[in-house]
């Protein structure tokens, strides 16, 4: 069984970037171009990672990982943040909301799937 | 694996246009209002997008930049700094630097040359903000990653504890994972799980974790490589490293989790080095075959909900056009079958091709309704002109749209930006009147421009009004006798006065500024818009303002003709330009002077052109035989002869230039539906052609205009009669 991931970003470029990549390492994948947009996606998939931006219109991802967290489908899932080396205080604000790991941008798709299989089985 | 990515730099081009736009934007609301927070915000994400997105893609000066804006901007965001206009107007000229970037990025050319100096300046902006603090240097470097490498000392045998908190599961983390990485790092010599914090099963709680483990583990990884392996462990989840060896007695040390920010790496970030900028984005095969159509995007535009709420797919625009010009051909072809089919005989128009006809123009319909793209962002740049310019002359400006959702051609958009701003220059350098002036004229100090957009029939309109000075007739003669480009005894209308302003070399200012440059501009706009199949003209109120409108088509694909034979030959006079036509009788013809040949039609003195002579085509009929079709171009009207009407039919237009060559009062040519092609008639073109030579234009003005000049020149009409090609003399 193939395994779904989560990809939001509000970066097009940057989520079919992380979409391809996770793509071609045999994820499907389902796309949110901001939190809220994302939650909406989440509910009644199945999901096995989600990969968030923290920056984002309407919901960012801090929220986001908070209300994934508190539901059942989510709650022991892998949540990798994109960060940027000047977000030291987000990534912790992320980590406290529940995150997995995170990913500095820049990153590149080796890096990305480095990160991946640390966190999914 | 390698996955190369530069299939994404063009998708992150767009979007970084986007950014920049609502950037734009953004920043000029932030004038009026610099202390709202949401528009800081919207600026501040825009910046921060293009920061990440730019050093992914490898384009570490767009990054590099984007990062000392983003500095200062969360000052600003902090509520440390203030916008003040300096810095509203240093951060708009960051997004002209962005642009330079992203333009050099894009087309190999040279960065802009100002960008180390506006780094300077925002880099001075920031510690002005901060109290002298200094900056953190911009980051150019390629993530920070963390060295693994180390020198190899041989294999160590390490004793590892891993002491996971109670949530750790909460936080997705998953100890079988982190055993498994442990173990891919060298030979697991033993492995010990302390079950001893297990409390009653009565009193677990399944969602816990109680267990901690001990391995022992030989590697040749460096100590620093396994503290990674717990780079994403949560805070309250400890674990101790300490060498194996029994003589030595290392003491454990304990981590912080995040002592590593990044990864270990090996790779390099230069998949760029591939770069395919001519490859769209889905088209790479692969994976994109299993892959979902990852094109599909959510509008970034925030300033207009709906907007906002349209799910939209970016298309390779080469792809669209293609599909335009495909669906085009699919007309042709149609209504190629259709002919033949009828010539098998009446009644063999079956209701099927009928049925399949209409199918095929509503496709097409639909084909071009893909590429019409709202005026908005163009009116948003116009934004930005009046402000700098506004700026810099010291006058006040309200600047205000309407219509900014009327859509238009995608190419139309395209071009229409550059005429648009030096309209808008213009109107706010030589319109709009300094405060001073204005209050003396008892208007309000502050000058309002008007930019509107509207749809009518065929044709989308763009007027551009302001309620400056209006133009001065007298100056405006003057000056274009001056310049010969009227002769003074001419008698022209109001309105041929004020479109003077449109002919080569005019300039209305009367010192050439930095801001309208050499006032060459009007006649570039008028030359654009004509390119577009358009038209210009100005009305103009002295003391009150003036408006200029734009008539531009709706589409360049596709045209209302109206089909007409001349000898063995069909051509398309566009149907918009058509007024009404009508069969003359030879006397109803005068020929002045200069002028070439006229007719009087309820009382108007229109010129007459026989088209297949100004087209240089032999055997045109006579003109007894010959119809007038009477077309009109800017407010100007002419009768074009031709010897039959054939019918009006919508046609595809295809570019003469591109196949052959410009020709001279020819606009582009078509494929009619019995496959002959048929030229399209320039109608402004054509009207030049008609045009007398300029030492004749006092005579001209004269017989167009003064209907009694026209009974005095009747008698030269036969003489003049004997040389047919001075008709065609432009």
């Amino acid at each position: 069984m193939s395994k779904t991931a989560l990809v939001v970003d509000d970066s097009t470029s940057m989520r079919q970037m992380v979409a391809f990549t996770l793509q071609s390492a045999g994820f499907e994948v389902v796309e949110g171009c901001d939190g809220k947009d994302a939650l909406a996606k989440s509910q009644g998939g199945n999901f096995n990672l989600v990969v968030t931006d923290l920056n984002m219109p309407n919901m960012d991802g801090i929220t986001l990982i908070k209300e994934l967290r508190t539901l059942p489908a989510f709650k022991f899932i892998p949540i990798l943040m994109l960060t940027t080396e000047s977000q030291d205080e987000k990534k912790q604000q992320g980590r406290a909301a529940g995150a997995t790991g995170w990913m500095t941008k820049p990153f590149n798709p080796e890096q990305l799937l480095q990160v991946v299989a640390k966190v999914v089985k | 694996m390698q996955i190369d990515i530069s299939r994404f730099r063009d998708s992150f081009f767009v979007e970084a246009a986007e950014h920049l736009e609502n950037m734009e934007a953004a920043l000029l609301q932030l004038e009026g209002e610099p202390e709202n927070t949401e528009t800081l915000n919207t600026i501040f994400r825009a910046a921060h997008s293009i920061k990440g997105a730019s050093t992914t893609f490898g384009m570490d000066e767009v990054g590099k930049f984007t990062h000392v804006l983003e500095n200062l901007l969360d000052q600003l965001r902090e509520g440390v700094a203030k916008a003040s206009d300096q810095l509203v107007e240093l951060m708009l000229t960051s997004v002209d630097v962005i642009e330079g970037l992203l333009a050099a990025e894009k087309e190999n050319a040279d960065p802009p040359g100002n960008v180390d100096e506006v780094i300077a300046a925002l880099n001075e902006a920031f510690q002005a903000a901060t109290g002298g603090q200094s900056l953190d240097g911009p980051s150019g470097t390629a993530g920070k990653a963390v060295e693994v490498a180390g020198e190899s000392s041989g294999e160590t045998i390490y004793q590892i504890q891993l002491l996971p908190s109670r949530e750790f599961f909460c936080f997705g983390q998953d100890p079988y994972l982190l055993l498994r990485e442990l173990a891919e790092m060298g030979q697991v010599l033993d492995i010990q799980v302390d079950s001893t914090a297990l409390p009653p099963l009565a009193e677990m709680n399944p969602e816990h974790c109680y267990l901690h483990w001990t391995i022992k583990l030989q590697t040749e990884a460096t100590e620093a490589a396994i503290h990674d392996v717990f780079m994403f462990v949560d805070e309250a989840t400890r674990w101790n490293i300490s060498l194996s060896t029994d003589t030595d007695t290392d003491t454990p040390k304990t981590s912080e989790a995040n002592a590593a920010e990044g990864l270990p790496t090996e790779t390099e970030t230069d998949s760029q080095s591939q770069i395919d900028q001519t490859t769209p984005i889905a088209e790479n095969t692969g994976d994109s075959a299993k892959a979902k159509p990852d094109t599909s995007a959510k509008s970034n535009v925030r300033r207009t909900i709906s907007a906002g709420e349209n799910e939209t797919v970016r298309v390779d625009r080469r792809r669209l056009d293609e599909l335009i010009n495909q669906i085009g051909e699919l007309v042709i072809g149609t209504s190629m079958v259709e002919q033949d089919l009828a010539s098998f005989g009446a009644g063999r128009e079956s209701a099927a091709m009928g049925q399949l006809g209409k199918i095929v123009r509503d496709l097409q319909e639909m084909s071009l309704s893909l590429r019409m793209v709202p005026i908005a962002a163009t009116f948003q740049k116009m934004a930005r002109v009046v402000r700098d310019v506004s700026k810099k002359l010291g006058k006040e400006v309200q600047f205000i749209t309407f219509g900014d959702e009327t859509e238009l051609d995608k190419t139309v958009v395209d071009q229409i930006g550059d005429p648009l701003v030096h309209m808008v220059r213009n109107a706010v350098d030589h319109g709009v009147e300094m405060p001073s002036d204005r209050e003396r004229a008892g208007k309000p100090t502050a000058g309002r421009v008007e930019l509107r957009a509207f749809q009518q029939g065929g044709n989308i309109y763009i007027e551009l009004q302001d309620d400056g000075k209006g133009l001065n007739r007298k100056t405006l003669l003057n000056k274009a006798i001056e310049k010969g480009i009227v002769d003074s005894s001419e008698n022209l209308s109001d309105n041929e006065i004020c479109n003077l302003i449109f002919a080569p070399g005019f300039s209305t200012a009367n010192e050439v500024t930095d801001v309208s440059g050499r006032g060459v501009g009007m006649d570039v706009v008028r030359r654009n818009v004509e390119a577009l199949q358009g038209s210009v003209s100005i009305r103009s109120e002295e003391g009150k303002g003036s408006t200029i409108s734009v008539r531009l088509p709706l589409t360049l694909a596709i045209l209302d003709g109206l089909l007409v034979r001349l000898g063995h030959e069909v051509y398309i006079i566009p149907l918009l330009s058509v007024v009404e036509s009508i069969r003359v009788s030879p006397d109803q013809i005068k020929r002045i002077v200069g002028v070439g040949e006229v007719i009087t039609l309820r009382g108007e003195v229109i010129p007459l052109l026989r088209l297949h002579q100004a087209l240089q085509r032999g055997n045109g009929q006579d003109y007894e035989d010959g119809l007038l079709v009477i077309v009109e171009d800017q407010g100007r009207r002419m009768a074009l002869m031709v010897d039959e009407l054939l019918g009006q039919q919508q046609v595809v237009i295809k570019n003469l230039e591109t196949n052959f060559r410009k020709v001279p009062g020819i606009a582009g040519a078509t494929i009619l539906g019995d496959g002959r092609v048929a030229l399209i008639v320039d109608i402004y073109g054509v009207s030049l052609m008609h045009r007398p030579p300029a030492n004749n234009t006092s005579a001209s003005r004269e017989c167009m205009s003064l209907d009694s000049t026209i009974s005095c020149t009747q008698q030269d009409t036969a003489e003049a009669n004997t040389d047919p090609n001075s008709l065609t003399v432009s």
